[in-house]
């Protein structure tokens, strides 16, 4: 597999990885104000929560058009990429 | 602990989300169309549920009694708000059904179309001056001599149920001669000549520790009468 391929198949997975932590960082907040109450939480959760979850959205959203478009670029095979791609197995 | 209708649904979504999060972290599936759509469920449409549904109840909390009595330098206020006995005109609305526990956020929130909204930016300088102006260290006999409103209260608030139209108002003598002062704000319906101060026990406060000299009392005086 070329190098350009290799880095579109981590990018992807790393993204949608990244921003499945993004989104349980912004899930939390956005609880713990709800169960707190306390004045600073639940301005964190309405600002940094909100910002977090939607930071984690993009970035899948961007994985996915990675991957939607990784055809007409440069991988003309398509299999779905396996969650378990890391640098050693896509040697 | 109370917790709302969409607290519990914020609580709910959020527990789902995580779940799916959490199992395509574990198992590492391939990333098909299935996949992407659990992911799709789990990164944008739970989340955004959790998000809508956190801001409604958290924006709820924000106008409780309880929530502004959660600062420690509000908590003099807040004893005498709920305080049954107590003959402030903060505590004699507080036990109005109409303001309740929610008496804080129905006397001092803005009115108007954005009024809502204004109200919500104007606790924001609250919370900044809170965390980050000093008013944490503050002890709560400090707090009560020299925090006061940004800006004389607006009357326009206290009108807000009392019209000024009905007879029984009319027919009081200074109403009637102080009615342009009272309009434009510059005599406050919550003044000691008047109803009253809402907050009496501050006033106090700053008397006690007033001097001719004291800043407190300069910065009390500039400002005129106030709530």
């Amino acid at each position: 597999m070329k190098l350009p391929a290799k880095l579109i198949r981590l990018s992807i997975i790393g993204l949608i990885r990244f921003a499945c932590g993004l989104a349980l960082v912004g899930l939390a907040i956005m609880s713990f104000a709800i169960v707190s109450g306390r004045p600073l939480p639940v301005v964190l959760a309405m600002s940094v929560g909100h910002m977090v979850g939607m930071a984690s959205l993009a970035c899948f959203l961007l994985a996915v058009f990675i991957d939607a478009t990784r055809p007409l670029v440069i991988d003309e095979n398509r299999a779905p990429l396996d969650a378990n791609t890391d640098s050693k197995s896509i040697e | 602990m109370h917790i709302e209708l969409t607290g519990i649904v914020t609580l709910s979504a959020s527990a789902v989300a995580a779940s799916i999060i959490v199992v395509y972290l574990v198992r590492r599936p391939a990333l098909d169309l299935t996949v992407k759509l659990w992911l799709l469920v789990g990164l944008g449409v739970l989340p955004g549920i959790v998000a809508a549904s956190s801001t409604a109840s958290n924006m709820h909390r924000t106008t409780d009694r309880s929530f502004c009595g959660s600062c420690h330098v509000m908590e003099g206020h807040y004893a005498d708000a709920s305080d049954p006995t107590s003959q402030s005109l903060a505590a004699r609305h507080s036990r109005n059904p109409f303001f309740g526990g929610e008496s804080c956020y129905v006397c001092h929130a803005d009115y108007g179309v954005f009024g809502y909204a204004l109200t919500k930016l104007g606790g924001m300088r609250h919370v900044y001056k809170y965390y980050l102006g000093g008013y944490n260290q503050m002890t709560l006999a400090h707090a009560e001599r020299v925090i006061r409103l940004l800006k004389p209260y607006d009357n326009a608030n206290c009108r807000q149920c009392h019209s000024t139209t009905a007879e029984d108002w009319r027919r009081i003598p200074d109403h009637l001669s102080l009615k342009r002062e009272l309009d434009e704000s510059r005599v406050s319906c919550a003044s000691a000549g008047c109803h009253g101060y809402a907050h009496p026990f501050t006033k106090v406060a700053a008397l006690d520790s007033a001097t001719p000299s004291s800043s407190v009392a300069t910065t009390d005086r500039s400002r005129g009468a106030r709530p």
